[in-house]
C-alpha cells in the first residue's frame, strides 16, 4: 500500500497537464464572448475557442421597417497548437462554413516582450506588466510567477508566468484568465492533417470568399430594399499577419 | 543561390560574435531523483530585484542565458510542480561561462479559480457592456454619431444606421427612455456628444426588463448615460425643401430636442403637400409596434366605421397618388418624477387636407341582366386628430414594475365629394368624429428568476358618429316615397374592459412555457337612422333601415403555449380555451348564448440536415362574430350601397394546414423555398345580395365549406460570372366559396389567380448597380361564365455611388394591362434622385425629381363575380424638388 502511494504522485508530477479557463472578448465585429481555455504540458499547449452559447443562435426576424437582419454566427471552436520544440504554431481556421477547415501553419514568432517593473495584485496573485506589439496590435499583459507557464492565451506565448489578463490597446481584444485546473483532457503535441496554408495565403482565400458572399447576398434583395452589407474580413484579432 | 549562401554565412558569423561577446550562465535543473525539468522558467534579475532576463529549460533539462554587464545577479528558478529555488551570483570576468545547476524538491500547488474585478474603459456584464466616454472621445466628436463611431464594436453607415456587428439596434435610449425607437438617428445625428458619460450595449434586450432572459430575444439596445450635470441644451435640424415649377410644393420639417438628467423633450414639427404622412414619424411613439409581446390585451380592439369616402387608391408610389396639405405639431416629454418614477407624456395636432380625383366604369353583368354605371369623382377631406397620451412607470422593487398608460384621441373628419353618377350630378357629405379614451394598467412581478408573472387589465371606450348625406336621391326603386335627398346618422360605440394573467416560464432545459387566464368583455352599440328628406324635411324612416342594439361578448379564457426543442425537432404546441357569453339585444328580442371554444394549434420544424428545412402547423380555429356581422336593419355604406348583417349569433369553424419547405440559407449560392397554405371553413360568411343599376343591397348569410388553397414558391441563384442574383417567383392560389346575388339560387364562385416574375440584381462593388425585373400577374373569376385578365409590372433601377457625398438614384417602372383598350393600357414612370452631402451632419442637399415622363392618369383594372370595373385616377403631374437639410 505505501508503494503505491508513492508511485502515485510521481506520475502526477511526471505529466503535469493543465487548463487554464479564459474569458475571451473580441469587440472589432460586435461584443463576441468567447469561452476560451488553455491546455498545457511542459513542453507544448493548445489553445481552444468558440463563441459562448447565448452568442450563437442564428435569428433571421423582420421589423416594421421591412429591415430584414439575418445573423449567421460563428458555431465553430478554434484552436491554436504550438509546439516550441518543432518550432511551429498553427492554428484550425474555416473557408466558409464549419466543414471547410484548413489549417494555417506559420513558423512560430513568439510575441518580443518589454518586461516592466510595476506590480498589480490581482487576486493575491502578484503580477507584472509586459507589453509587446504583436501581428498588429499593441497589448499590455499582466503575468504571475506563481504559475511559471510558458504558454499564454491564443498567440500571446512565451512570458515567464501565467498571463491572468491582457488587453489590446484599442480596446477590442481581451483575455482574463478565470481559472486554472489539472486536467485530463487531451492534449495535442501535433495539429491534425489538414489542407494547410500559411497566414497570408489564408487572408487571400477568405477576402476572396467574403466578396462572393457580398455579392451574392446584395443582388437578392426585393426591388426598393437597400442591401447594405459589410462582411468585410475584419482581419480578427491579427491585423498584421506577418 | 550563391548570394544566399554568403548572407547566411555573414548572418552566422555575426550571431557567432554577439554571443561571444556576452557573459552567458548555463546548466540543467533536475529534480531530486536526477530527473529532468522541462519547461521551468528562469528568471535573472539584479541585486535590487529588477527583472532582466528570462528563458525555459527545454526538454533535457538544459537553459542558458546570457547577459552583457558584470555585477551582482538573483537567478531564480520556477516551476509548476517544484519550489521556487534563486541564488545570488556575482558576475567578474568579461567572457565567463558560468555553470549553474539546480535540483528543485515537489511541491504540491493549489489551482484554483481567478477573480478578476473588472475595472476599465469597458465594463462587461453578463448580456451588458458598458463602454466609458471619455476613454474613446478623441475631442474632435460633435454629435452622438461620432462617440459611437469610435466605440469598438459599433458600425455607424454612411446613413447613419448603427450596428452592432452586423446586427441593427433595436433602438438608441437616453438614460433609459426612449423617443425614437428605429428612429433614433434624429437623435444620433443631431444631439451633441459631449453630455454623454457612458454608452451601454444591451444583448438580448427586451422590452420589458423583467422578461430579460426569459423571451427569447435577440435583440441589441444601446443606453447612452448622461453627465449628472450635463447642461439641458436645446438641438435639432430643419429640413426643407420648395418645388422647381409651377406648381406650389413644399416640404417642411423641424426637430427640436433637449435632454437632461431629469427632463427630456422632443418637438417634432412637420408641413407638407408632398404625398408624404407626417405622422409616420411619430407612429412607433402612438401606437408602439409590440408584435406578440405580453401584455398586449385590448390591441386588436376597435370600434369600426360604416362610411369611408374616396379611400380606394391604385398600388402606385404614395407620392405618386396622394394630393395632401399635411400640418403636424407634436410635443413629447419625458419627466423623472424620482429614482423609481418616470412620466411620459406625448400630443400632437395634425390637420391633413386630401384631394381625390378618379373616374370610374363599372359593368355589372349577372345572367340575362346587365348595365354600366360611371362615376366620376371629385373629393376632399379635410381631417383634424388631437392626441394625447401619458405613460407613468413605477419601481416598486428590483423584479416587480408597475406601469399605466393613458390615451385619449380625437379625429374630425370631413368629405365633401362632387360625384358625377352616368348623368345626375351627387353631392355627399360625411362628417364624423371619431374619440377614443384608452387606459391600460400592467404588474410585472418576476418572482423567480426564471420565472415571471404579468397582470394587465385594460379599459377602452371608443365612438365613431358619422353624419352622411347625398343632395339627390336615387332610390326610386327602393323607396316609394317621393324624396329628393337622403342623410344616415350613425352612432357607433364600443367598450372593452380586460383582465388578463400571463406567467411566463422558462425551463432549465431553455423551453418556455407560457400560460395565459383571463377575462375581456367587449359592449358595441350600433344606432343608425337612414332617413328620407324632401329639402330639409323628413319625409320617411324606412323600417328595415334603422338599427338600434347592443352586443355583448364575454370571452372567459385560458390559454397554454409550450415550446420546445428535442435535436432536430422543434415543437410548439398551444390550446385556447374561450367560454364565451353572449348576448344579442334589438330593442324588440334579447338573445344569450354560451358558446365553449376550444382553438388548438401544433406546429412542428423539422431540420432535416444542414440544406433542408420543414415547418408545419395545422389549427383548428372557432371564432367569434363581430358587431358588424349580427346588426340587424341595412344601413348605408356607400352612395348606392345598403348592408345588413346576420342578426344572430354565429361562430365560425375552420380549420388550416400549412407547410413551408427551404433548401438551403441565406448565405448559400442557391437558396429556395415553397410553401403550402390551405384552410378549410366549414362555414363562413357570404352575401345574399340585389343589385340594380341605382343601388346594391346585400345581407350576409352563412354558407357551408368554403375553401382556399395558395402555393408560392422562390428560387435565388447566384451568378458568380456576373456578380448578379437571379431570383424567380411564382405563386397560386385558388378559393371556392357560394353567394346568392338578384334571388339566384345559391351559385358557386371559383377565384383563381397567379402571379409569376423574374428579377435580376447586382451586388458590384462599384459605382454602378442595377436591379432589373419583370412581373407577370393573372386572375380569374369563374361562375356561369368565365372573367380574366393578365397584367404586367416591369421595372429597371440604376444607382450610380460616385462618392462619399454625391450619388444618383434612377427608378422606371411600366405596366400594362391586359384587359384594356390600346392607349389605356400602358403606364410608364420615371423618377430621379440626387444626394449631395456638403458637410457631413451639417448640411445636405438633394434633387428629386419625380414623374419625368409626365403620367397624367392611371387606369386600373378590376373583376369580381358580378362586374368588371375600370378606374382611371388622377397622379401627381411631373415635379422636381429641392431639399436642404441643416442641423443645428
Amino acid at each position: 500500500m505505501r508503494f503505491l502511494f508513492l508511485i502515485i504522485p510521481f506520475l502526477f508530477f511526471s505529466q503535469s497537464k493543465y487548463q487554464v479557463k479564459y474569458n475571451m472578448l473580441t469587440l472589432f465585429d460586435g461584443p463576441k464572448n468567447y469561452e476560451a481555455k488553455l491546455l498545457v504540458t511542459d513542453a507544448y499547449s493548445n489553445f481552444e475557442y468558440k463563441l459562448s452559447d447565448q452568442d450563437t443562435a442564428q435569428t433571421e426576424s423582420q421589423d416594421k421597417n421591412g429591415v430584414f437582419q439575418i445573423s449567421i454566427p460563428d458555431k465553430k471552436s478554434y484552436r491554436v497548437y504550438l509546439n516550441p520544440k518543432k518550432k511551429i504554431i498553427s492554428e484550425i481556421k474555416y473557408l466558409g462554413g464549419a466543414t471547410n477547415k484548413v489549417l494555417i501553419q506559420d513558423s512560430l514568432i513568439l510575441p518580443k516582450w518589454t518586461m516592466f517593473q510595476e506590480t498589480k495584485t490581482i487576486n493575491n496573485h502578484l503580477c507584472y506588466k509586459a507589453t509587446t506589439t504583436f501581428k498588429g496590435r499593441n497589448y499590455e499583459a499582466w503575468y504571475t510567477l506563481d504559475y511559471p507557464i510558458q504558454f499564454g492565451p491564443w498567440k500571446l506565448n512565451g512570458l515567464p508566468g501565467l498571463i491572468i489578463k491582457a488587453q489590446d490597446d484599442k480596446n477590442e481584444v481581451f483575455f482574463e484568465a478565470s481559472g486554472i485546473f489539472s486536467t485530463n483532457e487531451q492534449i495535442d503535441e501535433d495539429p491534425p492533417v489538414l489542407k494547410t496554408m500559411t497566414s497570408e495565403e489564408y487572408v487571400i482565400a477568405i477576402k476572396k470568399y467574403l466578396k462572393d458572399f457580398e455579392t451574392r447576398i446584395g443582388s437578392m434583395a426585393e426591388r426598393n430594399t437597400k442591401i447594405t452589407i459589410k462582411s468585410q474580413y475584419k482581419g480578427g484579432i491579427e491585423l498584421d499577419y506577418k | 543561390m550563391n548570394y544566399l549562401k554568403y548572407l547566411c554565412v555573414f548572418v552566422c558569423a555575426l550571431c557567432q560574435f554577439q554571443s561571444y561577446a556576452q557573459i552567458t550562465i548555463s546548466g540543467k535543473i533536475q529534480d531530486d531523483k536526477g530527473k529532468a525539468i522541462i519547461s521551468s522558467s528562469i528568471i535573472l534579475k539584479d541585486s535590487i530585484g529588477k527583472f532582466l532576463l528570462y528563458t525555459y529549460s527545454n526538454e533535457t533539462g538544459k537553459y542558458s542565458i546570457s547577459v552583457e554587464k558584470t555585477g551582482q545577479y538573483i537567478l531564480s528558478v520556477n516551476s509548476m510542480t517544484f519550489e521556487q529555488k534563486s541564488i545570488e551570483l556575482t558576475i567578474e570576468n568579461k567572457i565567463e561561462q558560468k555553470s549553474i545547476d539546480f535540483i528543485l524538491s515537489p511541491k504540491v500547488i493549489e489551482l484554483k479559480e481567478i477573480i478578476i474585478e473588472s475595472s476599465r474603459p469597458i465594463t462587461i456584464k453578463k448580456d451588458t457592456i458598458v463602454f466609458d466616454a471619455k476613454y474613446f472621445s478623441q475631442g474632435n466628436e460633435r454629435v452622438v454619431e461620432d462617440l459611437l463611431k469610435k466605440i469598438p464594436g459599433l458600425n455607424v453607415s454612411s446613413d447613419g444606421t448603427v450596428k452592432v456587428g452586423n446586427q441593427e439596434v433595436e433602438k438608441i435610449m437616453i438614460d433609459g427612455d426612449d423617443f425614437f425607437e428605429k428612429g433614433y438617428k434624429i437623435l444620433t445625428k443631431n444631439m451633441a456628444a459631449d453630455p454623454i458619460e457612458k454608452v451601454e450595449l444591451y444583448q438580448h434586450y427586451s422590452n420589458n426588463k423583467h422578461l430579460k432572459g426569459i423571451e427569447n430575444s435577440e435583440k441589441i439596445a444601446l443606453n447612452l448615460i448622461l453627465k449628472e450635470d450635463a447642461k439641458n441644451i436645446w438641438f435639432g435640424n430643419i429640413i426643407a425643401g420648395y418645388g422647381l415649377g409651377s406648381e406650389k410644393r413644399h416640404e417642411v420639417k423641424g426637430n427640436l430636442m433637449n435632454f437632461g438628467k431629469k427632463n427630456k423633450h422632443y418637438f417634432l414639427s412637420s408641413i407638407n403637400n408632398v404625398g408624404i404622412d407626417g405622422t409616420g414619424d411619430i407612429n412607433q411613439l402612438i401606437r408602439p409596434f409590440r408584435f406578440n409581446e405580453p401584455s398586449s390585451i385590448g390591441d386588436d380592439q376597435s370600434a369600426g366605421k360604416l362610411l369611408g369616402l374616396g379611400a380606394q387608391l391604385p398600388n402606385l408610389k404614395q407620392k405618386r397618388i396622394d394630393f395632401n396639405n399635411e400640418e403636424l405639431l407634436s410635443l413629447n416629454s419625458i419627466f423623472t418624477l424620482s429614482q423609481k418614477t418616470k412620466l411620459k407624456t406625448l400630443g400632437f395636432l395634425n390637420t391633413d387636407e386630401n384631394d381625390f380625383f378618379n373616374n370610374g366604369l363599372q359593368s355589372f353583368s349577372f345572367e340575362n341582366f346587365s348595365f354600366e354605371n360611371t362615376e366620376n369623382f371629385i373629393g376632399r377631406k379635410t381631417q383634424f386628430t388631437g392626441f394625447g397620451k401619458l405613460d407613468l412607470t413605477h419601481d416598486i422593487s428590483k423584479t416587480k414594475t408597475l406601469e399605466f398608460t393613458g390615451k385619449f384621441n380625437r379625429t374630425k373628419e370631413k368629405n365633401s365629394n362632387n360625384l358625377l353618377f352616368n348623368n345626375d350630378l351627387l353631392k355627399e357629405k360625411l362628417t364624423g368624429n371619431n374619440q377614443l379614451f384608452d387606459q391600460k394598467l400592467v404588474f410585472t412581478n418576476r418572482f423567480r428568476e426564471n420565472k415571471v408573472l404579468l397582470i394587465t387589465g385594460r379599459y377602452i371606450k371608443e365612438k365613431t358618429p358619422q353624419n352622411y348625406g347625398v343632395n339627390q336621391f336615387i332610390f326610386d326603386d327602393l323607396f316609394i316615397e317621393k324624396a329628393n335627398n337622403t342623410a344616415q346618422f350613425s352612432q357607433g360605440k364600443m367598450q372593452f374592459a380586460g383582465f388578463e394573467a400571463h406567467l411566463l416560464d422558462k425551463k432549465k432545459n431553455g423551453n418556455l412555457l407560457e400560460l395565459k387566464a383571463g377575462n375581456q368583455l367587449r359592449i358595441d352599440n350600433l344606432d343608425t337612422r337612414f332617413q328620407l328628406l324632401k329639402e330639409n324635411q323628413v319625409i320617411s324612416e324606412p323600417l328595415n333601415y334603422q338599427s338600434n342594439l347592443s352586443y355583448t361578448t364575454n370571452d372567459l379564457y385560458v390559454s397554454a403555449r409550450y415550446l420546445f426543442k428535442l435535436n432536430r425537432l422543434s415543437l410548439s404546441t398551444q390550446s385556447d380555451i374561450h367560454y364565451l357569453n353572449n348576448q344579442l339585444d334589438n330593442q324588440i328580442t334579447k338573445l344569450r348564448q354560451n358558446p365553449l371554444i376550444i382553438n388548438p394549434t401544433l406546429g412542428v420544424g423539422w431540420r432535416i440536415n444542414k440544406d433542408n428545412n420543414i415547418t408545419t402547423s395545422y389549427s383548428i380555429n372557432t371564432s367569434n362574430a363581430e358587431i358588424t356581422d349580427v346588426y340587424s336593419g341595412f344601413v348605408q355604406t356607400g352612395f348606392r350601397s345598403f348592408e345588413k348583417g346576420l342578426e344572430a349569433f354565429n361562430q365560425l369553424n375552420s380549420s388550416s394546414a400549412s407547410l413551408i419547405y427551404t433548401y438551403g440559407s441565406w448565405g448559400s449560392k442557391f437558396f429556395a423555398n415553397t410553401s403550402l397554405n390551405y384552410s378549410k371553413n366549414n362555414d363562413f360568411f357570404s352575401t345574399n345580395s340585389s343589385i340594380a343599376q341605382n343601388y346594391s343591397q346585400s345581407e350576409k348569410i352563412i354558407i357551408k365549406d368554403s375553401e382556399y388553397l395558395s402555393v408560392s414558391s422562390s428560387i435565388d441563384r447566384y451568378f458568380k460570372a456576373i456578380k448578379s442574383n437571379l431570383k424567380a417567383t411564382i405563386s397560386g392560389s385558388k378559393t371556392n366559396f357560394k353567394n346568392v346575388v338578384n334571388n339566384s339560387s345559391l351559385r358557386e364562385i371559383k377565384n383563381s389567380g397567379a402571379e409569376y416574375g423574374i428579377e435580376l440584381r447586382s451586388g458590384f462593388r462599384g459605382i454602378i448597380n442595377y436591379h432589373t425585373g419583370t412581373k407577370w400577374n393573372y386572375n380569374q373569376v369563374r361562375t356561369s361564365i368565365v372573367n380574366s385578365f393578365t397584367n404586367n409590372m416591369t421595372f429597371v433601377d440604376l444607382s450610380f455611388m460616385l462618392n462619399e457625398k454625391f450619388n444618383i438614384e434612377v427608378q422606371s417602372e411600366s405596366y400594362y394591362f391586359g384587359n384594356l383598350e390600346n392607349g389605356s393600357n400602358k403606364y410608364y414612370f420615371m423618377d430621379l434622385e440626387g444626394r449631395y452631402v456638403v458637410k457631413e451632419n451639417k448640411l445636405t442637399f438633394s434633387l428629386s425629381g419625380n414623374n419625368l415622363l409626365n403620367t397624367k392618369t392611371f387606369k386600373n383594372y378590376s373583376i369580381t363575380d358580378i362586374m368588371v370595373s375600370k378606374t382611371e385616377y388622377r397622379l401627381q403631374p411631373r415635379n422636381v424638388l429641392l431639399k436642404m437639410e441643416y442641423k443645428f
